[in-house]
């Protein structure tokens, strides 16, 4: 059953895979899009649009997608509370801020703003965190993190349109970034950043049979062998990192961390490492979709990778919420 | 009863004034105008007192460089003035209605339903300006429905908040499309507007916002007077003979209402109806016939102040009046919802 949904998932990857290449504001035919990658002609121009421009974005896509997903599946599972995500963390507008001000102040560009990045996104886990304990004073209502998160968001995204709106000019090339999108030059941060992203899914896939043991709660995973201090802290240095690559190259694109475990869930269940590949199948399945519906919704007119998935990515938030008060409720 | 003092006019009419809200009231009010005064009077180019004195009593004609200065400052603490009482009632109104101490305009996505229609107006079908304000107010009134409905029967006093923040997000992500067609410069104005600013306020905004307001918060304030029941809870209050369906509808209607011009002049406010009721409540208790005048002046008495501050404070950087009150609004809304919770 598993291993039939991890296969569904692969056979649907691809052929989303295939469909993203062709589409495009000009459609190119399979047989076109076989040639161009296998064929290779580089004084045709088709084959150049195909490879260049829509296999970059394909793969910065997925890259993006399996790795937000992957450290929302870690969070959701090391918080136990199927609202947490990279994004109602706080962590992408964290690093948003971080970036903008490190742009400002220090005059970084490229990769190096990895670091003001990460730098970012553990400041908000933080505020979070803290801000959630306000709110909730030691109880344990999985609503009271998400309300710190967004408070937290709230707080940054402030920061941040005040930094940009002390030199709009500066930011002029920042503006996609901003809302999420994914541009044709992206992959170049990605260059750096893929080795991360694949050390990171590799553990989580590694350190996933710890992980469950946690959500059975804490003194039954000591009881089980496992230390779960030490798993918590490792499963947050691991999401932590892999959100932000993410963040650094597409910007802060939300809700897939948020919306992919719950798809897991459905499709293959809550536990094992098929869960935790199949996750990072969806993620990428979303993305990679999501970039082909901005393309194509409104051509030729574009939209951005980020606008479209809030879009969606709200309501799916909104749906997560009201089941999750109603089960409280019955 | 102590505290009150009782204004008899002959035998038949006995009014009781309660102390503590007039003095209250009172004070904000002389706050009020020390901050206005004060707005109009600092800026880049500071103007002495005496000049803004002949400026506001024409005893005798003031020089043509104060009256200009004065011609872009006052629209703007207009603005703030009657903005800040217009989100703050608003906010009050939104309480009594979702029983709820933490809810706003601006958080149950009012605000942006409000931002998003005239977004869409203005961008997509080029309506004119005064047309835009209507249909904020529709889109404000149909969001609030929206999140009332979606959050009904929700126990949790962070449910509501939490429906009202996800709605606001697919808004927010709606008004993004349009946002980022222009350039960066639109972009930063858009980015700017969307979190409150007073910059761009001109005399015709703030001559709606007069317009707007005169009708308004007089009817807030008799409004509030009449809601009393609602606090017992629905059952109660229909108990008692109140209407609680309908009342609600009209309260929703008119904190809509409260909401659409200041969208349209200033951009959401986000937290200052939390912020101003909050205070308020601390200064005069639980009445809301006395908590909404001072809610009024105390939101005035912010978004004045925050805009002043934010002006004047960092030059030659001006920091908009929005984002010092959301930044302190985050920190008041985690004290309010502690304070909030049921006490074990």
């Amino acid at each position: 059953m598993k291993g039939l949904g991890l296969a569904l998932l692969i056979v649907v990857l691809a052929l989303l895979c295939g469909l993203h290449l062709a589409a495009g504001a000009r459609f190119s035919s399979p047989a076109l899009v076989f040639d161009a990658l296998f064929h290779h002609d580089p004084r045709n121009y088709q084959h150049v649009v195909v490879v260049k421009q829509r296999l970059t974005r394909l793969v910065v896509a997925g890259y993006a997608g399996a790795v937000l997903a992957v450290s929302g599946l870690l969070l959701q599972k090391v918080l136990r509370n199927d609202l947490v995500s990279p994004s109602t963390l706080g962590i992408n507008s964290g690093a948003v801020t971080f970036v903008v001000l490190g742009i400002y102040f220090l005059g970084l560009d490229g990769a190096a703003l990895f670091w003001p990045a990460l730098a970012g996104g553990i400041f908000a886990v933080g505020v979070t965190f803290l801000a959630a304990s306000l709110v909730s004073q030691g109880g344990r209502d999985p609503l009271s993190l998400i309300l710190g998160g967004t408070m937290t968001a709230t707080l940054f995204s402030s920061a941040t349109t005040f930094a940009i709106s002390l030199d709009p000019d500066r930011f002029g090339n920042l503006m996609g970034w901003l809302v999420g999108d994914i541009g044709n030059f992206d992959y170049q941060p990605l260059t750096l950043l893929w080795p991360l992203g694949a050390f990171g899914i590799g553990m989580a896939i590694i350190l996933c049979r710890a992980l469950d043991l946690q959500t059975l709660g804490t003194e039954q995973a000591a009881a089980l062998g496992a230390d779960p201090q030490l798993i918590r802290y490792a499963a947050l240095a691991l999401a932590i990192p892999l959100a932000i690559s993410a963040v650094c190259v597409v910007g802060p694109i939300g809700f897939v961390g948020l919306v992919a475990p719950h798809i897991a869930r459905l499709l293959v269940g809550e536990t094992g490492r098929i869960a935790m590949i199949s996750c990072a199948l969806i993620g990428a399945v979303i993305v990679v979709a999501t970039d082909m519906l901005a393309r194509t919704l409104f051509s030729p007119q574009l939209l951005h990778v980020g606008t479209v998935m809030a879009l969606c990515g709200g309501v799916a938030f909104l749906a997560i919420v009201l089941t999750t008060l109603r089960r409280r409720m019955a | 009863m102590r505290g009150e003092i009782t204004l008899r006019l002959g035998r038949a009419v006995h009014l009781p004034i309660r102390l503590r809200p007039a003095a209250v009231i009172s004070s904000l009010f002389v706050l009020l105008l020390a901050t206005s005064i004060a707005g109009l009077q600092f800026g880049s180019t500071a103007i002495a007192l005496a000049d803004i004195l002949h400026w506001l009593f024409p005893f005798k004609a003031s020089d043509p460089e104060t009256g200009s200065i004065m011609g872009l400052r006052w629209p703007r603490i207009v603005a703030a003035l009657l903005g800040g009482a217009m989100v703050a009632a608003s906010g009050h109104l939104l309480q009594i209605v979702a029983r709820n101490g933490l809810a706003d305009p601006g958080l149950l996505g009012i605000s942006q339903g409000s931002m998003a229609a005239i977004v869409i107006g203005a961008a997509v079908f080029g309506l004119a300006p005064s047309m835009l304000v209507w249909l904020g107010l529709a889109g404000g009134f149909a969001t609030a429905i929206l999140v009332m409905t979606l959050a009904y029967r929700l126990t949790s006093s962070s449910g509501l908040i939490l429906v009202g923040l996800a709605v606001g997000i697919v808004l927010i992500a709606a008004i993004e499309i349009v946002m980022v067609q222009g350039g960066i410069l639109q972009f930063a104005r858009w980015l700017s507007w969307s979190h409150g600013s007073l910059t761009a306020v001109s005399a015709s905004n703030a001559a709606m916002l007069i317009l707007w307001g005169s009708f308004l918060l007089p009817v807030s304030l008799i409004a509030s007077s009449k809601v009393m029941p609602l606090l017992l809870g629905h059952e109660q209050a229909a108990g008692i003979g109140a209407s609680p369906r309908k009342l609600s509808l009209l309260l929703t209607l008119l904190a809509a209402m409260l909401v659409a011009p200041v969208v349209a002049a200033i951009g959401p406010i986000s937290f200052l109806g939390l912020i101003a009721a909050h205070i308020a409540r601390r200064l005069v208790g639980e009445r809301p016939g006395e908590v909404m005048p001072v809610t009024m002046l105390v939101g005035a008495l912010i978004l004045l102040a925050a805009d002043t501050a934010g002006r004047t404070l960092f030059l030659p950087v001006v920091v908009p009046a929005g984002i010092l009150i959301s930044i302190a609004g985050v920190l008041i809304f985690l004290a309010a919802a502690r304070l909030a919770r049921p006490r074990r």
